[in-house]
């Protein structure tokens, strides 16, 4: 069953301001923790939830924030990652946009948690809407005392200033995203140093995704326990599941991690349009390897998609039905990340160019037989030997769909 | 083109950030905004302004997709070519824009009106396609309600 968390005021009437935020008992938990808790125990609650980054990797956020060194005579700096922008995902806009107090509240709390004075929320550049909603929800905030100097019941501080993105995918990748607040262009770093020693401007930094942080008031309100228990054993909380594709409601949907995609797809987004019948699924965004019909009734938490050989991404499910042309499909994936590599490594760089000249040329109906085991090959050699994972990303989908809707990479005469 | 900013617009940006090498970015979007690219003179008063190498801005301006070198017309048309937009008929909208407009993708019409051009995934797949024009989104669009908005713009 759907329970809404971090979608919960979405649907009242100005849901973006103060005014209605805070009727329903917003900014209440900063107020309680700042008051009353060390930010010791404000990390210790959030290990216990079993909070997991909810942009894509999936780390544990607890875990994340105990890494950052404390006394090292250096500003601490929180970075807020709302570039999303990898294909079927829209769940950080939808709070950006619908509930940005929410998502200030969850900086507000892990800020002063990782003990950071200035935070950095860096936006997508396309996000025009978005972008006004927070920077004024941040003016409201501030005229109320809730971010700045000195917050209340407590000798807190903390500045928050939006850097805008110009249209870099890659620059959601966390170390690219420190590059480009930092005023260069993104291309990932080498790691080690990790960021929590060594990030923005050569300091300990957190980088987290907007939903993790829209979740994490609702853990300080409630309680770890309370939180962890609505998820897996291992996976606490809801997720956003951003839904698209071939369904009769796309939309955005939360639900406990361990909801089987099914549930997601049929009470959730209505089922498949059209009284189609699913030919494949995509669970988590682009990046994720595909899932067969047969495969829907996984449990949707980042163990369970690992068991069957995909991740839960971001979370977006797009969905294929039975006249969806896997070729033409896995073509769409791959334009875009050769589109979207940043050129720093080679077996990205060459990879991705490559396999979509394979699959063009197929499309063209000038396929050859071996071309299914030539673009398996080629992904071979990109995944795991690249600088970020956009590799891997790029790999993946290849890997599944060609291994398992073989014969449509097969057909020179596929239905395009 | 006046692309220089006054100084309180550039002690602004440089205010939120602990080194004025970092501003590069902020500092290029609001000439962008302004004059609607980025011309080489630009990129040497950003320099100049920010203390950094021009070899730097030029390698900022030609690697994000967002700014421009030249400048687009006055209605920049953006059409999205990802999955879930293409999975609804985006490739319906862009064929019918380019017929109408009688452009190629990355084109600009004559009259300097409009520039057609493609991009990812946008962040509105649940009402795709989408289609963005100066900032705006308009979504799930289709060629009838497309061919109506530009026909009211002037
Ligand atoms: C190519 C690439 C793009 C990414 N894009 C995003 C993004 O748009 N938003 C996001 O939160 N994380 C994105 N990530 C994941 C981030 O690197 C990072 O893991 C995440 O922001 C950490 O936050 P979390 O622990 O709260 O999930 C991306 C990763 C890669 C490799
Ligand atoms: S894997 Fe691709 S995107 Fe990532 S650093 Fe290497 S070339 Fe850039
Ligand atoms: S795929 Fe077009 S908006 Fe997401």
């Amino acid at each position: 069953m759907s329970i809404k968390l971090v979608t919960r005021n979405f649907d009242r009437p100005d849901s973006h301001t103060l005014r209605v935020y805070r009727e329903g008992g917003g900014y209440e938990t900063l107020r309680k923790v700042l008051a009353t808790r060390t930010p010791q125990e404000v990390v210790e609650e959030v290990k216990r939830s079993n909070l997991r980054g909810r942009g894509g990797a999936g780390f544990p956020t607890g875990m994340k924030w105990s890494f950052v060194p404390r006394e090292t005579g250096k500003p601490v700096y929180l970075c807020v990652n709302a570039d999303e922008g990898e294909p079927g995902t829209f769940k950080d806009r939808f709070i950006l946009e619908q509930d940005p107090h929410m998502l200030l509240e969850g900086i507000g709390i892990a800020a002063y948690a990782i003990g950071a004075r200035y935070a950095y929320l860096y936006l997508r550049g396309e996000f025009v809407e978005a972008g006004r909603r927070v920077e004024d929800a941040i003016a409201e905030a501030c005229e109320a005392g809730l971010l700045g100097s000195d917050l209340p019941d407590s000798k807190f501080s903390l500045d928050l200033y939006v850097h805008y993105g110009a249209g870099a995918y890659i620059c959601g990748e966390e170390t690219a995203l420190l590059e480009s607040i930092e005023g260069k262009k993104g291309w990932p770093r080498v790691r080690p140093p990790f960021p929590a020693v060594k990030g923005l401007f050569g300091s300990p930094t957190v980088i987290n995704n907007v939903e993790t942080l829209a979740k994490v008031p609702h853990i300080l309100e409630k309680g770890a326990a309370w939180f962890s228990a609505l998820g897996t054993e291992k996976s606490g909380g809801t997720k956003l599941f951003p839904v698209s594709g071939k369904v009769n409601r796309p939309g955005l949907y939360e639900y406990p991690l361990g909801t089987p995609l099914r549930t997601i797809i049929d009470e959730g987004a209505g089922g498949v349009s059209a009284g189609k019948k699913i030919k494949g699924v995509i669970p988590g965004g682009a990046s994720c390897p595909v899932l067969t019909a047969d495969e829907i009734d996984v449990p949707m938490d980042y163990d369970a998609l690992a068991k069957v050989g995909s991740m839960l991404g971001s979370g977006a499910i797009i969905v294929l039905d039975e006249e969806t042309s896997m070729l033409k499909t896995l073509l769409n994936l791959e334009r875009f990340f050769a589109h979207e590599s940043c050129g720093q490594c080679t077996p990205c760089r060459e990879g991705t160019r490559w396999i979509v000249q394979v699959l063009e040329r197929i499309a063209a109906g000038k396929g050859a037989p071996e071309d299914p085991d030539l673009l398996l090959d080629i992904a071979a050699h990109m995944a795991g030997r690249t600088l970020c994972p956009l590799g891997d990303a790029a790999a993946g989908p290849v890997r599944s769909f060609v291994t398992k809707f073989r014969e449509e990479f097969l057909d020179p005469l596929n239905s395009m | 083109m006046n692309f220089q900013l006054s100084e309180e617009e550039v002690q602004q940006i440089l205010a939120r950030y602990p080194h004025p090498s970092a501003a590069l970015l902020p500092m290029l979007r609001l000439i962008q905004g302004r004059i609607g690219y980025i011309p080489p003179g630009a990129e040497v008063y950003a320099a100049e302004t920010l203390g950094v190498d021009p070899v730097r801005v030029h390698e900022v301006v030609t690697f994000y997709s967002a700014f421009r070198e030249k400048p687009a017309g006055r209605y920049l048309i953006l059409v999205c070519e990802s999955i879930s937009c293409s999975l609804s008929g985006g490739e319906n909208i862009l064929s019918f824009l380019k017929d109408y407009l009688k452009l190629d993708v990355g084109e600009t019409t004559e009259d300097r009106r409009f520039t057609l051009e493609t991009t990812e995934c946008l962040a509105q797949c649940e009402r795709s396609p989408a289609v963005m024009i100066n900032g705006e989104i308009h979504a799930p669009a289709t060629p009838d309600e497309v061919e109506k908005i530009l026909s009211e713009l002037a």
